[in-house]
């Protein structure tokens, strides 16, 4: 009898203890700072825009894009199949459920480098694995996938291969984003599902 | 008997609840939460145009530019008036924290703009103030000036315009 009376005060203290916890996952740091730092300096969550393109023409299913600019710039052009995650909202709950990738990569992109690489440090630091950077952002991936063709004399397997992803890219980003906006909702929303699904583990 | 199981009971509580307070407090050695440094990074106060740094070397001895470079690629393309302190360092440099505690104006620079980005929102966490970046990519000459290696303008501006192809066959990407 006694000892049940003591369990269940022990069970209500815990479960006291347990309510008044901090829940603020969202916020606070996981990794420590010489941890956050390593990884930092070990560069191998950078992609080149190259690797960004093969993996769009491949439909490459284990890669999430996020695209961190206004609501209003990613409207006027997008990467296919990326999200829309302003970096002012980067933190907010609703998204949560894509900065948690166990299997996937999350790519940042932006314009340039810095937004991408602060959307890195501060999700790393959070604890959330898996994030990659896209080197050099549009502006890169316009200068090297839309607007660079080949200048020589004779053209190696290598890059051959190389110029045909790029092409096949730059067609499929200039069909998506021509698209009229009712239609761009359909092929975004189509995306999101599917990334969601992702999300689900078991499906 | 039932005295030793309230105090065991006691006990435990009490130790749980202690981890539990270390736990909340003491989560790690970072000042700022991501939450306070995605504030601060978003009023932009940080981000320095090659003129404005020039300007902020010009009128201010309080400025220090920290060179985040490897050793070697400090050395063989030296900087005047800079702190060579590879970003790998950043960390452990009492040199740096140093310069906390004095208050300095701190600029960091690195070849890479996503090296200095990153140091900038690891050092903000770690509870630097006066921390400020380039928006721009930027090298070293000769005389110890610093010019853009690009147009020299901020860098998240789209230097291209997307030309919408109005000749494509729409009904064939919906099938």
């Amino acid at each position: 009898m006694n000892s049940r009376v003591l369990l269940s005060v022990w069970l209500i203290g815990m479960g006291i203890i347990l309510a008044v916890l901090p829940n603020k996952k969202t916020s606070i740091n996981q990794l420590k700072p010489a941890e956050l730092l390593q990884k930092a300096v070990n560069s191998d969550y950078l992609l080149s825009v190259d690797k960004v393109a093969r993996s769009i023409v491949m439909e490459d299913t284990s890669i999430v894009l996020v695209d961190l600019r206004l609501p209003d710039e990613y409207k006027e052009c997008n990467i296919p199949g990326a999200i829309n995650i302003p970096y002012a909202k980067l933190l907010d709950k609703e998204f949560e459920g894509y900065l948690e990738q166990k299997e996937g990569k999350l790519i940042f992109y932006s314009n340039g480098d810095i937004l991408a690489a602060q959307a890195w440090t501060l999700t790393n630091g959070m604890g959330f694995q898996n994030g990659y950077i896209m080197q050099g952002g549009l502006n890169e991936w316009y200068k090297t996938v839309m607007n660079s063709r080949f200048e020589g004399e004779q053209i190696t397997a290598r890059e051959n291969a190389l110029f045909e992803t790029r092409t096949k890219a730059r067609t499929l980003f200039i069909e998506m984003n021509s698209l009229p906006d009712s239609l761009k909702v359909n092929f975004r929303s189509m995306n999101q599902k599917s990334t969601k699904k992702l999300d689900g583990g078991c499906g | 008997m039932q005295k030793k199981w309230i105090i065991g009971v006691m006990v435990s509580l009490i130790l749980i609840l202690i981890l539990v307070f270390w736990q909340a407090f003491n989560p790690n050695s970072f000042k700022l939460d991501a939450n306070q440094t995605h504030i601060r990074s978003m009023e932009q106060k940080h981000l320095l145009s090659i003129i404005q740094l020039n300007e902020k070397l010009k009128n201010s001895s309080e400025c220090i530019v920290i060179d985040l470079r490897t050793e070697e690629d400090y050395n063989t393309n030296p900087i005047y008036d800079a702190v060579n302190i590879p970003f790998a360092n950043v960390l452990n440099s009492q040199q740096l924290f140093k310069f906390k505690t004095d208050d300095k104006e701190i600029i960091l620079y690195s070849g890479s703009l996503i090296e200095s980005t990153q140091a900038w929102t690891l050092l903000t966490q770690m509870g630097f103030q006066n921390l400020f970046i380039l928006d721009t990519e930027a090298v070293w000459i000769q005389d110890g000036t610093l010019i853009a290696s690009g147009s020299g303008e901020n860098n998240e501006v789209l230097k291209y315009k997307f030309q919408a192809d109005t000749t494509t066959n729409l009904e064939l990407n919906f099938e």
